[in-house]
Formats: C-alpha cells, structure tokens, sequence
C-alpha cells in the first residue's frame, strides 16, 4: 500500500511538471487530467471512496472538457514563449526557493505522519448528505452564495466593453 | 430530533440582523425590476437604509450575551466583540449608502446593483466576524474579497476601474491561495479545523511547521489589512474604485480582517493570556508593524492625488494598529479595537469629502483644493478636523486611539516596545506634513480667483454629522471604550 502511495506520488509530481513545462497547450491540459486522477486516488487511499468519484466526475470529467474546448475554440496552438528570466524573476525565483527549503526543513523536523481520519465524518454518500445539511449547513450555504458571486464576477471581467 | 439539527435551528435566534438583510438584498433584486427609472436610486437608497436600520435595532436588539454563544455548530461564535463589529459594520454601511446616494460616480445603471452588493458585503464581513473555523473562515474572507472585486470593477465605460478591479482579483487570488496551503498545514497537523480544537491539538513537536503556517496565513490576512509587504494592490485599488467604494473597502473590509486576525491568532496561536512558544508574536508583528508604517508614510508623501494619498496613508493606519498585535492581551486589544471605530469616522469623513469635491469638480488633485478655507468654510473645517484626528493631534478621537495603543506598547516594557513606540511617534510626525500639505493647499496659498464649488445642505450636514463625533469622542471617549471593555469581557479571547 505504502509503495503505491510513494509511486502515485511521484507521478503526480511529474504531470504537474508536465503541466508546467509542456509546450503544446493540449499537452498541458492531458498533463492535467492526468494529475488530477493521480489526486483522486490519495482520496481512496484515505478511504473516501466517494471524494475520489468526484473528484474524478467534476475535474477530470468536467473541467479538463471545458479547458480543452477553450483551447480548441481559441486555437492555442502556437508553442508558448520560453521563461523570461529577468533579474525581478530571479529574485522571486531564489525567494521562493528559500520559501521551499523551509518548508522541507519543517516537514523533515516533523516526522511524517498520515493525518487522522477526520473525526467527523462518515465518507459514504449519505454521511456527506447528513454531514452537509447539519453541521456544516451554514459553510455549505455560504459556499453556493460564494459560486454565485463567483459567477457574477466572472460577468463584469467578461463584459464586452470595459 | 438530531441535535445537530436543533442546534442550527437554536442558532437563528442569534442571527436575525443579518437574515433580515438577506431579505432585504431579496426584495431589492425583485423590486430593482418594479422601480422606474427616474425614480429608481431613490426608492432604493430608501429601501436599503430602512433594511440598515431595521437590522440596526436587531442588533441591538440581540444585543451583548453574557457569556459567549456558539452558533451553526460551533462554525461561528457570537460573543461581545461579533456584537461590537456588527455595530460598527452597520454604521459604515448606513454611511456608506449616504455617500453613494449623491456619488456622480456611481451611475444609475449600476446603482440598485451597488446597494445589494454592499449588503452581502456587509453580511460576509459579519460572517468573518464571527467566524471560528477554518473552513467557514476561509469561505466568508473569500466572500468578503470576491464582493469587494465586484465594487470595485463594477463601473461601467471606465478603463481604470477595470484594471483596478482585475488587479485586485488576480492579488486575491494569489494571496488567498497561500493562505489556504496554510490552513492545510494547520489541517494535516492536527486533524481539525475548529479554531479552539486547532490549539488543543498543537504540539510543540511540529514546531517548525507550524510557524511555516502560520507565516502563510498571515499572507492571506496581510493582504486583507493592507499590511506591508502585501499592500501593492491597494493604491491602485483605491484610486479606480468609486469614491465611496473607495471609503467602504477602507473602513468594513480592513475592520474585518483586523477582526478575524485577533480572532485567529489569540484563539490558535496563544492560550490567551501567553503567546504559544513556536511563534514569536513580538517578531513578527513588529517587522510588520515598523514596514507597514514606513512605507505607508513615507510614499503617502509625494502624493498629489488625494485618493491615492489617503491609500497610502490606510496603510499607514493599519501598521499603528498592528503594534497592538506584538502582544498578547487585552490591553492590546481594546486599542485595536478603539483605532477601528475612531478611523471609521475620521477616515469616513476624509473620504467623504473627497467624494464631495469629485461630484462637484470631478478632480481629486490636491492642487484643486485651493482656497477651499474661503470659499466653503464649514466642509473646510470638518476636513480639517478629519485630517489632524489621522494625524493624532487632541482633542480628537485619534489621539485618544494612538493614546490607547502607545499606552499597550509602553505598559508592556522592554527594549523593542519602547522602540516600537518611538517609531510610531516619529511616523505620526512625518504623517503631518502630508496631511498638513492639504491644510496648506486649503487655506494659506494664495488664491487668484475663488471658484464656487457649491456645497448643499446635504454635503454640508454630511460632514458635521461625521465631524462632531471625532471632536465629542475625543474629550468623552470612556463610554465607547467600557463597550470595549465590556465586550471583551464576554468573549472568546
């Protein structure tokens, strides 16, 4: 079990870089898709099988669609420019790098421990459903006013003029 | 009945101010269809400040418990200070709606939007307020940010707005991310995501990790505060948005993150009445504190843009308040919480009169404010009064506030407190050479010929109603200062 934790990780961290790095921007978004079932199966290694459906569903059935289908519409298929390395994204680069030296330095001081299951919770669907309209209602009430707002605010970027 | 259920059902007895301005933001959308044109800003304006007041009495109404009460299973707490930030929300909000009423910027297209917007605006900030746990947190400061996008970029045919609404999401965005890789730090170390469970479970092994997170989080609220280095956005921000959007997103959103930082931190990362020991509170808050104040002050000097200049000098506001940060207590505290109400007013008024000259000029150079001193004597002497309490000169309420959190640093001793606290001095005196430039600018260069400006009863009354408050709470401050303390008393800190 371990192992395969250690593998999928390591291959999430690939297609992220896959993502990153990729020249073709439909290659980026396949990197994508293939990271975000990577993500999914930590969901079923801490045994919320149903977390791991939808992540599956909603990411890599949903939005990976909608990225390919703007790439398409868009026609991105020019190869995108190289790293522009100038002395301002030096610098950021070396901060960020420091940034993730003390990261690892305090993940390597804490010894690595697999987080508890939450306490709360019964993953199968209909303890989310339970957990959803009695717990945590109100966070769930604010989230869908949340999408809305969203949504509306995607509006005024998106208007056609300013 | 499950008492999860019950226990959310219990709740809504606490709630009622902010579910009775969710129905008002309800009707307004369906009444924004009924109004006529001509019409329309002032029946809205009507509606939204009888919503504002209505939800005004139930705050007071509900009033200040006893003891503090956990609400929607324990994902918020209503204690005194939720009922004094609710108190203060109101007001910036009735305000606020004012000064939009007569705004030349705000047109009446986008009007009636603007009202809603400002209602779940103040409906996100009382929710982060009060919030005690991470995820209904994260999920109202994002609320928060994701409103105050939309007011700021909702100006239609305006390039600047745009770029200031767009620059600001982007700088969100970054900002909340980072702050969300820090709640998962707290997350995966200790299982939970209630504040007061978070505490328990902290242990000393993880040191290093849990000053990392807590480095993250910071970022996040940094960035709600304008505190330096995360306050890029805020000139620009400050400068596009209309004028009273500009105020607004000065006094209720900064509140709110000053709210939930002390929330935060107090209940997470101190035990309450020491700091927990893997986070030097003094450290960090006062590299924060001495940055914020420097570049605040010093880049509010240059400004000939009123707007931007009183940007600059938010950001200087938010570095005093942070020296109440550097320690734990609630001598601290109740400063912090004294500058909030008193840089509400004063800031208000400062806002609201440059409102007044952009509706009347359309300008908002300094240079414009020539001889103002003569020609509109009353609105001279209010922005007067405005300026010298941010300065923090007596008798005004923002000497009493700078009074209050020197007092907390010096009482605290010790080298870097003392200095913390000639630092701010030494701040307050540069501040006044760029607030006295205004003065300057107002009443001794010599006028050529006086342009009318114009100023009605309304512009006028405005002004003194803000006014009289900053030079009454500056000689009797005590009854303000025991809700402080009486607040205090009653909650989760």
């Amino acid at each position: 079990m371990k192992v395969i934790f250690y593998v999928n990780a390591f291959f999430s961290l690939v297609f992220a870089l896959g993502v990153l790095f990729g020249k073709n921007p439909l290659r980026s978004a396949l990197s994508l898709l293939l990271f975000f079932i990577s993500i999914s199966l930590y969901f079923f290694f801490a045994g919320s099988d149903y977390l791991g459906f939808v992540q599956i569903i909603v990411y890599a059935g949903g939005i990976i669609v909608l990225i390919a289908f703007v790439i398409i519409i868009l026609g991105l298929r020019r190869e995108s420019p190289d790293f522009d390395i100038s002395l301002r994204s030096f610098v950021g680069i070396i901060l960020l790098a420091l940034f993730a030296l003390g990261v690892l330095y305090g993940m390597g001081k804490s010894i690595l421990h697999f987080v508890p299951q939450s306490p709360y919770f019964d993953t199968s669907v209909a303890g989310i459903g339970d957990a959803i309209f009695s717990r945590y209602l109100l966070p769930f009430e604010v989230a869908s006013i949340l999408l809305l707002v969203g949504v509306v605010l995607a509006f005024i970027f998106a208007k056609k003029e300013v | 009945m499950n008492t999860l259920v019950k226990s959310n059902l219990a709740s809504f007895s606490y709630f009622v101010p902010e579910l009775l301005v969710i129905i008002g933001i309800l009707a307004l959308i369906i009444l924004e269809l009924v109004f006529k044109k001509e019409t329309k800003r002032k029946f809205a304006t009507l509606f939204t400040l009888a919503t504002l007041i209505i939800g005004f009495i139930a705050v007071i109404g509900v009033g200040m418990p006893k003891n503090h009460q956990f609400l929607f299973n324990r994902m918020l707490v209503y204690d005194g200070v939720a009922y004094y930030f609710r108190i203060l929300f109101f007001l910036s909000t009735f305000f606020i709606v004012l000064l939009s009423y007569i705004s030349v910027e705000i047109s009446e297209k986008e009007y009636t939007e603007t009202m809603i917007l400002m209602l779940s605006l103040l409906v996100m900030m009382d929710l982060l307020a009060s919030s005690f746990n991470m995820l209904m947190l994260y999920l109202s400061l994002e609320g928060v940010s994701l409103l105050s996008y939309i007011l700021t970029a909702n100006k239609r045919g305006d390039v600047r707005a745009a770029e200031a609404g767009l620059k600001y999401t982007i700088y969100g965005g970054v900002a909340s991310g980072v702050m969300l890789f820090g709640f998962s730090l707290l997350y995966g170390l200790t299982g939970s995501l209630d504040l007061t469970a978070i505490m328990k479970n902290l242990s000393g092994q993880y040191g290093a990790l849990i000053f990392v997170a807590a480095i993250l989080i910071i970022v996040g609220f940094g960035y709600k505060i304008a505190a330096v280095p995360f306050h890029q956005w805020s000139p620009d921000v400050y400068e596009g948005a209309p004028t009273p959007v500009t105020a607004f997103l000065s006094i209720g959103p900064k509140a709110a993150g000053f709210a939930i930082l002390a929330r935060f931190f107090y209940n997470v990362f101190s035990n309450g009445t020491a700091p927990l020991k893997f986070f030097p509170w003094l450290l960090i808050f006062w590299l924060l504190s001495v940055a914020t104040m420097l570049v605040g002050n010093y880049a509010a000097i240059n400004q000939n843009n009123l707007k931007r200049l009183l940007a600059y000098s938010s950001i200087a506001h938010a570095g005093y308040m942070l020296m109440g940060m550097t320690f734990v207590g609630h001598l601290g505290l109740r400063a912090i919480f004294f500058y909030l109400f008193a840089y509400f007013i004063m800031n208000l008024g400062a806002f609201a009169v440059v409102s007044f000259m952009v509706n009347k000029t359309g300008s908002e150079e300094i240079g414009d404010y020539l001889g103002l001193g003569r020609t509109e004597p009353l609105v001279a002497v209010a922005f007067t009064i405005f300026l010298l309490s941010l300065t923090g000169i007596p008798p005004t309420v923002g000497f009493i506030g700078k009074f209050y959190l020197l007092i907390g640093v010096i009482f605290k001793g010790g080298f870097l407190y003392y200095l913390l606290a000639f630092i701010a001095v030494f701040f307050t005196v540069i501040s006044l050479f760029y607030y006295a430039r205004v003065l300057k600018r107002m009443y001794l260069d010599p006028v050529e010929e006086l342009k009318e400006v114009g100023f009605g009863m309304y512009e006028k009354a405005y002004v003194s109603v803000l006014a009289i408050p900053v030079i009454i709470l500056g000689i009797y401050w005590q009854p303000l200062m025991h809700l402080i303390q009486k607040a205090l008393e009653s909650s989760v800190f």
